[in-house]
């Protein structure tokens, strides 16, 4: 059974008095532990995919279903509780909550969650040290560097465990070298925890990491291929 | 806890505006605390006074304070020594005065005026405290002597049309309860003040028995209760009422018109007053929570993002309000504490009130019962004007919160 499969779907915005079509019938099958690459122009509609995907936006029209269930995109609270225990989110701009430390940040999905203090410890601590970040657990987002910024964000989204990793333009705020390690990181992680991965990237540098590579032109998906 | 935690550190994140905030409930509390601390003590002391002055029960004849009397005494109270006697067994009761309010002519051989009399004895001049003050002279001798010549006190103004001095001879002239005339030879013992200038221009206090005798009479027209602990004034009321039927039982403060109008003028000044100090604390963190939510527009996307409950959101920023407020409100109290300890230390006057010609010492009491009911007036209001102000923020969709800019 895939884990996430959208149909049809279709998404516009109002533009001015203009109605903007940015997705149109969308059919995409994300099996657990695969990783797929969303790539495209700026305002190709990737982002919009992504976010669907993450259930933070809706379509207008069209199904989704994970693991086999209807997503009821009416009912916030039950896409609150699926985002909550099942999706973890890297953005570009790392997202990280200033007045925490690394490691408080880290652990914040676990809180929510309502984990132990041993437990959101014990895990915090793990995460940390695999994404070689653990000498700045105590430290605030603004005393790290951009790389080490992602790197948290990364242990953020993963230290639950989640079952999809969506991650939007991860690398786009790196220099190259950063960049490659962060997605490498990304992809042995995911792997390691066992979550499916959708990057929404126009770097053409991730493609080697992606599983399948997925190409959105005004809002048509193509491709599908390694 | 994590949240109380989380919104602690959110309070750091813009310290000027943390701390303005803060600043302004403080003043605010402050001022709640110090207008309702100024309108406790006037009701204390005014509350105090009136028992001093007729006691905290006062017995009379059924319809003596409900209509004029046609001839002097004739709504008179009867066998006061007995009732007196009976009134004393009873230990919270500390002690009952007699008074005689009656009226006439005071004569110096050359100018005659009217008085309004008070017989009184003259333990009621330890109970009045600082209500009457002595000008000149002396009080009322505790034993007045069969022999010597009844004494008067005279308000100043009295004292000064008549133009007597202590020592001073005068002529009462008054109506006995048959309706004859009658006249009492008096001696000037003390000129008092009672602060109301119009009073003190008519006052004139007599031995309870200098009054009886020129009113030819052994009634009185009132009989004060003063209790031991001033505070059961109301059961002592029931209690006397169900054991005298006959009589007219009056409560302290159905006599105490004063204090009632004073208490009713405050009430609904110092109470407007406090409730804008309260919109204005609302509004203060409105303004701060409205600006703490556009900053953090983003990160209220993220936190959606990652699973944070709407309601979560809003108990963050809530619970932000709620330092807010209570760390405003226990500064405000300290403040308002070392206000009132101040006033203690220093002698601040109040100018005379209208009518008055003596002014009084400002003092402040910090109630505890105030300081909760404001702390919780000010939480209140910070939280419902954070939530209000939350509330936009967190039905912003989760991708337009993460794309503000």
């Amino acid at each position: 059974m895939s884990l996430i499969t959208l149909q049809q779907l279709h998404k516009s915005y109002r533009v001015g008095k203009q109605q903007q079509t940015v997705l149109t019938g969308i059919d995409l099958q994300l099996h657990q532990g695969e990783m797929i690459g969303l790539i495209g122009p700026s305002g190709s509609g990737k982002s919009t995919l992504l976010n669907i995907c993450g259930l933070i936006d809706h379509p207008d029209e069209g199904e989704m279903w994970w693991q086999g269930q209807p997503v009821d995109f009416s009912s916030l609270t039950k896409l609150t509780e699926l985002r909550r225990n099942h999706i973890g989110f890297v953005f570009q701009s790392f997202n990280l909550i200033p007045v925490m430390s690394a490691a408080d940040n880290v652990a914040y999905p676990l809180w929510l969650r309502g984990d132990s203090r041993a437990e959101i410890k014990k895990a915090v601590q793990k995460v940390l040290e695999e994404v070689e970040v653990a000498e700045f657990a105590d430290q605030l987002p603004d005393a790290l560097s951009g790389g080490q910024r992602q790197r948290v964000a990364i242990a953020r989204a993963l230290v639950k465990k989640p079952q999809l990793l969506v991650a939007d333009e991860p690398t786009a705020s790196l220099d190259e070298e950063t960049a490659l390690v962060v997605a490498d990181l990304m992809k042995k992680l995911g792997r390691e925890y066992g979550c499916a991965l959708v990057i929404a990237t126009h770097d053409d540098r991730l493609k080697p990491w992606c599983d399948c590579i997925y190409q959105l032109h005004q809002g048509v998906l193509q491709g599908g291929a390694a | 806890m994590k949240w109380l935690y989380l919104a602690w550190k959110n309070l750091g994140r813009n310290r000027r505006r943390t701390l303005a905030t803060l600043l302004l409930t403080a003043v605010a509390v402050l001022g709640i605390m110090a207008l309702s601390g100024f309108a406790l003590y006037t009701y204390e002391s005014l509350k105090e006074a009136s028992m001093r002055k007729e006691g905290q029960v006062i017995l009379s004849h059924p319809e003596y304070f409900q209509r004029e009397e046609n001839a002097p005494m004739e709504l008179g109270l009867d066998r006061v020594q007995q009732l007196q006697q009976a009134l004393q067994a009873d230990p919270g009761i500390d002690t009952t005065l007699a008074q005689i309010n009656f009226d006439g002519l005071v004569s110096n051989g050359e100018k005659s005026t009217i008085f309004m009399g008070q017989g009184v004895e003259p333990e009621s001049f330890r109970r009045q405290g600082p209500g009457v003050d002595l000008k000149q002279g002396r009080w009322l001798t505790p034993e007045l002597s069969p022999q010597a010549l009844p004494e008067v006190l005279l308000g100043q103004r009295l004292a000064a049309s008549l133009k007597v001095q202590p020592g001073d001879g005068l002529t009462l002239l008054g109506t006995t309860t048959d309706g004859v005339l009658n006249a009492l030879d008096v001696s000037v013992r003390g000129i008092i003040s009672t602060g109301i200038p119009e009073l003190d221009a008519r006052l004139l206090k007599v031995h309870l028995q200098s009054a009886q005798e020129l009113l030819a009479t052994d009634q009185v027209s009132q009989l004060g209760v003063y209790l031991q602990h001033p505070h059961q004034d109301e059961s002592y009321y029931q209690k006397i009422r169900d054991q005298y039927p006959e009589l007219g039982v009056t409560p302290w403060h159905e006599r105490a018109t004063f204090y009632q109008s004073v208490r009713n003028l405050y009430n609904r000044i110092f109470g407007v007053m406090g409730v804008i100090l309260l919109v204005m604390v609302g509004f203060a963190i409105f303004n701060t929570a409205s600006m703490s939510v556009m900053e953090r527009t983003r990160e209220l996307g993220t936190l959606a993002a990652l699973g944070t409950r709407r309601r979560e959101i809003l108990g963050l920023f809530v619970q932000e309000a709620l330092l807010i407020g209570l760390l405003g409100s226990l500064l405000g109290l300290l403040l308002a504490g070392g206000l009132s300890l101040g006033l203690y230390w220093v002698d601040v006057q109040m100018p005379p009130p209208p009518g008055q010609t003596e002014g009084y010492p400002l003092y402040i009491y910090w109630s505890p019962w105030m300081a909760g009911i404001t702390s919780l007036a000010v939480v209140l209001f910070a939280v419902l004007a954070a939530g209000l102000a939350t509330l936009k923020g967190i039905n912003k969709p989760i991708v337009e919160a993460l794309n503000h800019v």
